[in-house]
């Protein structure tokens, strides 16, 4: 049976996160949590197990407190997890995630599809799909809103910017999904009580034949103050109020 | 803001299945329940879809063994669920406690066949459950009770009504508790049998959408398989339980709306300072918390009792009038520092005042506990309740 394999990510909650007053961020009382759209990306991959015929796998890289997300992602609906367990991961860069993820996806074995959030709810980077696309050599589709399957083809609808693109790929392949894909139910009791019975492979950094060295390193993570110009628009009828307000917001460059 | 340090104490026994329990109940209140509570504050309708959704999710069966349908959870998760419901909708938790409070009834006092038979629909919330034990000469006034039927051969016929049943006209069948040839009796009662009457009050100060009202038998006749086990045992620790979780609903009342309260209080400012930081209203937010991790924890306690096998009564009933009076004070100091804002129903605070209010009447009032607690000190207390034993 092919296995669709759906990727995810173990955050810092952004609710706990507590800014200093030099703007650098302590998230050392950040509580853990799937990344936002990531849940929607496990929803997605046990569908399209449902549609395939196949059997959905939760696989994540992540350190060693990444460990208490698998019951979590269990109780959405995966049959079985994967967790690479890596120091390495709290360094890894969208290069050395996607190699860490292919590799495990390559042990899996007779994997059909992989379907990753189309970004972090850090990071939002968008690079893991494509860059696991690009090691596994698959075709990749990102922005995607939809899917349904014919035979062996994948049908993507993806929304872009300006229009909805519907692309056709032969699997294997690998998907970024947006959160419109599904509503990523909330797990009844049931299925999170359930979860801990579910099988868990873990593999170690060694066991990957991956290079961890990151090729980019972070110098700096600040968060960005929101001040308030507090400008009111008092004046004249509302057409030349809002000929005011536009007029502005073009000086700030907003427009 | 984050929430306090001691608000996790509690938590830190629960294992990891609970903690994500308690977590995808928390999104669940966020983001599904939180956004319908005003509107039911505001129409009084029973929520029939967010009960169906708690369903879907196993509330309804969170504590109830799994033998029959439920997830065998325990006293202590049940209460954390309840308070976190009940810090955006505490009428939903109301609807729970009454469902559930029913299951406890069958439970104890059931036959197998009879767990059977009612119990899976009370897990799986296919059916919608209510008790009925209060009578017009008052729910504690057990000397001037009317009998509220006769034993006919193997059955019994009611007559009587019963008063301010919470889910009165939405049940599938109501545990009803009286007197029967000068016997305290449990029986089940179900929907559609010939001779029930149901009705809702419309208008009350706070719980709306919770369906409170009458539920009236005229000859009635209820089969020998529907009456429990019986008993002259009312003084019963699984009667008691419902206590903790009445309890459960106003810590969840009392620190949602707190919550809300200091959020508030840190963005208005006075003297362009926030008001959350003058001494005299940063210490009204202390003391509520304070009081508020009292409650937690001598509900903890009472929970884990229960859950380790060897209940304490008393103390469900210190817990109940400390834990309900505490959060009509709690709200109503909320109100007076939001000052207008807290008045107006728009801001969603006044709401928590209204419904905390219920609590301290609802499944009896906190001068009948006192009353309990008084006698169990030795105090020459003069009473008919039989729950006094
Ligand atoms: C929203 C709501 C939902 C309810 N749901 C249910 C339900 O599902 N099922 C059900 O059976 N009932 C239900 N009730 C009824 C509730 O249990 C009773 O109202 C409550 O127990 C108080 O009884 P009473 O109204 O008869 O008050 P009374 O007995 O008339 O007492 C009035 C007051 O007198 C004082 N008092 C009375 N007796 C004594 C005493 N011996 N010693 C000292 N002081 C005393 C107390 O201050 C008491 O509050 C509900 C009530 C409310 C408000």
């Amino acid at each position: 049976m092919s296995k669709v394999i759906a990727c995810y990510k173990w955050v810092a909650d952004e609710t706990d996160i507590k800014v200093n007053a030099d703007s650098t961020l302590d998230i050392s009382k950040a509580k853990g949590k799937i990344s936002d759209y990531d849940r929607n990306a496990i929803e997605a991959a046990v569908q399209a197990a449902g549609a395939l015929g196949g059997t959905a796998v939760a696989l994540t890289f992540g350190t060693p407190k990444a460990k208490q997300s698998l019951k979590d992602a269990l109780s959405r609906g995966p049959a079985e997890a994967c967790y690479i367990n890596a120091e390495e991961a709290a360094r890894a860069d969208g290069a050395v995630t996607a190699k860490a993820l292919a590799a495990a996806v390559k042990k899996i074995e007779n994997v059909s599809l992989v379907v990753c959030g189309e970004g972090a709810s850090d990071t939002y980077a968008r690079q893991t799909a494509p860059r696991i696309g690009a090691v596994l050599d698959w075709p990749v589709i990102t922005s995607v809103s939809s899917v349904r399957f014919d035979g062996n083809a994948l049908i993507a609808v993806r929304r872009l910017e300006d229009c909805m693109q519907t692309v056709k790929s032969e699997l294997p392949a690998v998907i970024a999904v947006l959160p419109e894909m599904n509503s990523a139910p909330i797990p009844g009791l049931k299925a999170v009580l359930s979860a801990g019975k579910k099988p868990v492979t873990e593999f170690k950094a060694g066991d990957l034949g991956v290079d961890f060295a990151p090729k980019t390193t972070v110098s700096a993570l600040k968060a960005y103050a929101m001040n308030r110009k507090s400008v009111i628009f008092s004046e004249g009828e509302i057409a030349d109020k809002v000929k005011e307000l536009t007029a502005a917001l073009r000086k700030e460059g907003v427009l | 803001m984050s929430s306090l340090v001691t608000s996790n104490t509690t938590l830190s026994s629960l294992t990891d299945e609970q903690q994500l329990i308690l977590n995808n109940v928390r999104e669940f209140v966020q983001t599904e329940v939180k956004p319908r509570a005003p509107q039911i504050d505001k129409t009084a309708q029973f929520p029939h879809d967010l009960f169906k959704r708690c369903a879907e999710l196993g509330l309804t069966g969170l504590a109830i063994d799994e033998e029959y349908g439920g997830l065998g959870q325990g006293v202590l998760m049940e209460q954390l669920v309840m308070e976190e419901i009940a810090k955006e909708c505490p009428v939903l938790a109301l609807i729970l406690d009454a469902h559930l409070l029913s299951y406890r009834l069958i439970n104890h006092f059931g036959s197998k066949e009879q767990k059977k038979r009612f119990i899976p629909p009370t897990a799986s919330g296919a059916q919608i459950t209510a008790m009925a034990s209060t009578e017009a000469t008052g729910s504690t006034n057990f000397a001037e009770q009317q009998p509220m039927g006769k034993r006919d051969g193997d059955g019994i016929i009611l007559n009587g009504t019963k008063l301010f049943t919470t889910n009165s006209d939405v049940a599938g069948f109501y545990i009803v508790q009286g007197m029967v040839d000068g016997e305290f009796v449990n029986v089940i009662v179900e929907k559609g049998t010939p001779g029930l009457e149901t009705g809702a009050i419309d208008h009350k100060l706070g719980m709306a959408g919770s369906s409170t009202g009458t539920v009236r038998f005229k000859n009635l006749r209820v089969p020998k398989e529907n009456i429990l086990a019986e008993h002259s045992d009312v003084q019963d620790a699984s009667f008691a339980l419902c206590f903790l979780n009445i309890s459960s609903i106003s810590i969840g009342l009392a620190e949602g709306v707190l919550e809300k309260t200091k959020t508030y209080l840190l963005n208005r400012t006075r003297n362009h300072k926030p008001l959350a930081g003058f001494q005299v209203v940063a210490h009204h937010l202390a003391k509520m918390q304070t009081q508020i991790e009292l409650a937690k924890s001598i509900l903890e306690r009472a929970a884990k009792l229960y859950d380790e096998g060897r209940p304490d009564v008393v103390l469900t009933f210190m817990t109940k009038a400390f834990a309900c009076e505490m959060a009509v004070d709690v709200a109503n100091l909320c109100i007076q520092l939001h000052g207008a804002a807290g008045y107006m129903e728009e801001t969603g605070i006044a709401r928590y005042l209204r419904d905390a209010k219920c609590n301290t009447i609802g499944e009896i009032s906190t001068d009948i506990h006192y009353d309990y607690i008084a006698l169990r000190m030795g105090l020459p207390i003069d009473t008919s309740f039989p729950l006094f034993g």
